[in-house]
């Protein structure tokens, strides 16, 4: 009798969340009709909505951070975008919006040159998102097991030697997107990048009111979090300008 | 007095009985104080004598002087007369009241003619309405003559005079430099002019100043005089001042030396004063205009229309079509900039003629503004110039304004002469035409929603899938190992047994031998052969053929000799076993020769 009683809520709670998924589609079916239709505010209402009852995607932040760009709040629009090219790293089109939203902004920073290797570790771990690395490591596992089998219980010497090869190579590829999938997870969950949404934020030298005024950040502007006291964070910007400015004036992504 | 005489006598001679002889008496009914006015007694007829009155509260300053007029007009033979003999006297009040100056008298033919009493009001400095009348009748100049005492800043100032205090940015508004002034003046000079910072101006044309107007300000008389007008449009928001104008009046006043001639008074003992005037200066405080502002408003304050007219619907291509875009009404046209108007990619448009026609007045500029585009069209087909619109601040609503116009459609024809041009872009490829750019639609497909950071690594599933290949690689690992080592059991088991069974069939065979059952004995020991070369290999029954026994033979590094003799015999036997040969000794070879190969073959398999 318990065990029925058991599968029964189950299958309620089951049918409950499939109804409130429902509902979530029929929200972003409508926020995209609005878009379409080209009421932003009742669009933003709605993705917003979504995103208040704990769902994302990458498609979510986008169409969110469209809405925004129309409605000519760059900030947002931005900090959206952002969100989504965590999601969904390499999607041309989050790109292109990104790009064309920070050609609004005021600040104008020079970015540093990076080494070259490490601009092309980024741009490796951005060919997918973390879920998607994850999956490839299983794949690539699977199939390393498959070859070392094969390699194991083949009496061709060509085969023996193919799958040893291959399996090896299988074993770096999990290794490797392990490792991705990993960094790709740390990047979202550990928040550290945020998007100033204050008009303009004196940066202060230390985390104090009384600290001397460094230079002069506008909103919409990318920042990297270093540090963190009390109601103050210390950022860095992508000239490697360091300050302190505080929390309420800028949103993580 | 003897001249007197003589010219009345003359009259007197003339003239015919006397009729209807009156006298009468004139004076302003207000007068200020320290105001100079004059006493007139009038009779129309030469009188033998003055009584004049008595003068009380009043200073005679001068008189009585007379003078007379006579006039004789003729009408139709009809002779007219009329004479008059004036006695005037200049008087100047003493104090402040109302004051009743008695009659005077003339005798006429012994007769005795009395004037009327008059009454005149002395006030401290305001004179009374009704004194205008009065004025208009004598010398303004006089009437204004200043003070003894030095001049007051009530008598000579300027002021600017705005017709708004309180504007929105870019509305006009009227600035007027006015003189007041109660004194005689002769000249101005040195004018300095205000700045205006923060304005943009544009001076309006003022009559010259040749003569003054009168105004009545605050109950007095003042000669007032427009200096400079200007339409002034604020550039900046917040409060802007207008700085004061500054102006030397050179003016005549009395002099000090005051004489007792009569003569000094009438004619003016005047010297010129010369006196810096500093006006007022004026604050306006300037709105910004509201912030809604429209996408496409680009300063235009004012009442506008737009109109706009294209000059052909029709034409061929490569041929010119003008648009006359038109804005016309009050405001500042001057800042009104060209129209964005989408026109087709496929035309070539110049940058618009601009024509303005603007006129300044107080109500600031009006006029029309006219924006002439100049297309081309370079293709055939139909092109349309879709709908512009036009917004503005409209001053008097406060509220911004849109004004459409278009669209306009143009039918463009081939052109005749254009083929030439035709052939030759076959080959000439053009880029696509970035019109504009915009952020890239929105994503429809694909809505996957996902909890908020629900990551597959790490998760339940995650470690599953890789323990469960993990599992499965070693349940697969240890099945192989397991049917390997059950398989190697086996081969020993036969491999062990395989000398056991061919000796026991050999044992048969020459059990079969003796008895001489030859199809028996061959049969028997070619089962032997096989049954021994296939447990000993490990092959089962079903591969065994020649080759596949030589190949494992090979395999397993046994001379080719041996082979070839193990397979010999194999072949004889079966040869034997249907061949109709009958021979006892063959048999016997053969089955040493099998005993032979067999034990060289388990020692060499071992």
């Amino acid at each position: 009798m318990r065990r029925i009683s058991a599968i029964f809520i189950l299958l309620i709670l089951t049918f409950v969340s499939v109804h409130a998924e429902n509902q979530h589609n029929e929200w972003l079916d409508s926020a995209n009709q609005a878009y379409t239709n080209g009421d932003y505010t009742q669009a933003i209402d709605h993705y917003e909505m979504i995103l208040e009852h704990g769902y994302e995607s990458a498609a979510l932040y986008y169409n969110l951070g469209n809405a925004y760009y129309k409605q000519n709040i760059i900030d947002k629009a931005i900090l959206n975008y952002e969100r989504a090219l965590l999601l969904k790293p390499n999607d041309e089109d989050i790109k292109y919006n990104l790009e064309m939203a920070n050609r609004l902004t005021v600040d104008r920073i020079e970015k540093l040159p990076e080494f070259f290797l490490d601009v092309w570790f980024r741009n490796s771990i951005n060919w997918f998102s973390s879920n998607q690395w994850a999956i490839i490591s299983i794949s690539a596992f699977v199939l390393a097991l498959i070859f070392i089998s094969i390699y194991l219980y083949t009496r061709k010497y060509g085969i023996k030697k193919l799958s040893f090869w291959l399996g090896l190579a299988l074993v770096l590829v999990t290794i490797f997107s392990l490792i991705f999938s990993y960094q790709q997870k740390k990047k979202i969950i550990i928040k550290d990048t945020a998007i100033v949404m204050s008009p303009s934020v004196t940066v202060k030298s230390s985390p104090d009111l009384s600290g001397t005024d460094l230079f002069v950040i506008h909103e919409g502007t990318k920042v990297w979090l270093q540090d963190e006291v009390g109601e103050w964070k210390e950022i860095k910007l992508s000239d490697g300008s360091k300050g302190w400015l505080r929390t309420d004036d800028i949103e993580e992504i | 007095m003897k001249r007197w005489f003589v010219i009345i006598l003359l009259l007197m001679g003339k003239c015919s009985v006397a009729q209807d002889v009156s006298i009468t008496v004139s004076a302003p009914g207000v007068v200020e104080m320290g105001q100079r006015f004059r006493l007139t007694y009038t009779v129309n007829t030469q009188a033998d004598q003055f009584l004049p009155p008595e003068i009380k509260n009043f200073t005679v300053l001068a008189g009585p002087s007379t003078s007379t007029s006579s006039n004789v007009s003729i009408i139709n033979g009809k002779v007219t007369r009329s004479f008059e003999l004036k006695y005037t006297y200049i008087l100047e009040p003493v104090k402040e009241g109302t004051f009743k100056i008695q009659p005077a008298s003339v005798v006429v033919d012994r007769e005795k003619y009395v004037s009327k009493p008059i009454e005149i009001e002395v006030v401290k400095g305001a004179p009374a309405q009704n004194q205008g009348d009065a004025q208009t009748k004598t010398n303004p100049q006089q009437q204004h003559d200043p003070n003894v005492s030095q001049i007051k800043k009530s008598d000579l100032y300027i002021s600017i005079i705005v017709n708004k205090q309180k504007i929105y940015r870019e509305e006009h508004l009227v600035a007027t430099i006015k003189l007041y002034s109660r004194l005689n003046i002769t000249r101005l000079e040195n004018a300095k002019l205000p700045s205006f910072e923060g304005f943009l101006t544009q001076e309006l044309e003022t009559p010259p100043l040749t003569s003054l107007n009168r105004e009545q300000i605050d109950n007095q008389v003042y000669l007032t005089g427009v200096l400079k007008k200007y339409i002034l449009f604020p550039q900046k928001t917040g409060t802007l001042t207008i700085e004061p104008f500054e102006l030397d009046v050179y003016y005549q006043k009395p002099s000090d030396r005051r004489s007792r001639s009569i003569f000094d008074d009438f004619f003016g003992a005047y010297e010129n004063a010369r006196q810096k005037v500093v006006s007022n200066a004026v604050t306006i405080q300037v709105e910004p205009l509201p912030k809604n502002r429209p996408y496409n408003f680009s300063g235009a304050v004012g009442d506008f229309n737009l109109t706009a007219t294209i000059d052909k619907n029709q034409v061929n291509s490569n041929e010119a079509v003008t648009l006359n875009v038109k804005i016309s009404g009050n405001g500042n046209l001057k800042y009104i900039n060209p129209f964005d108007i989408d026109f087709p990619a496929d035309f070539d448009v110049y940058d618009p003629k601009v024509i303005e026609n603007i006129k300044y007045s107080e109500n600031g500029a009006y006029g029309n503004k006219t924006f002439e585009y100049l297309m081309i069209p370079r293709r055939a087909g139909q092109y349309t110039i879709p709908k512009f619109s036009f917004a503005y601040f409209d001053t008097k609503s406060n509220q911004y304004k849109q004004q459409s116009a278009g669209p306009f459609t143009i039918q463009v024809g081939k052109s005749t002469t254009d083929t030439s041009l035709g052939i030759a872009r076959a080959y000439n490829k053009e880029d696509v035409q970035y019109i504009g750019k915009d952020i890239r639609f929105i994503h429809t497909k694909d809505t996957r929603l996902y909890k908020k950071n629900k990551f597959l690594l790490g998760s339940r599933w995650f470690y599953i899938s890789y323990l469960g290949a993990i599992f499965i690689f070693f349940l697969v690992l240890f099945l192989r190992r397991k049917s390997i080592k059950e398989n190697a059991d086996i081969q020993r088991a036969r491999n062990k047994k395989a000398n056991k069974y061919a000796r026991k069939r050999l044992k048969n065979a020459a059990r079969l031998m003796k008895q001489n059952q030859r199809a028996a004995f061959y049969e028997e020991l070619v089962k032997a052969l096989w049954g021994y070369i296939g447990d000993k290999l490990g092959i089962p029954a079903a591969h065994l053929s020649k080759d596949t026994v030589r190949e494992e033979l090979v395999s397993k590094n046994i001379d080719n000799h041996s082979i070839d003799r193990f397979l010999s015999i194999i072949d004889r036997c079966e040869y034997a076993r249907y061949a109709p040969v009958t021979e006892e000794t063959k048999m016997d070879t053969l089955y040493n020769d099998a005993i032979q190969v067999i034990s060289r073959l388990q020692q060499k398999l071992k």
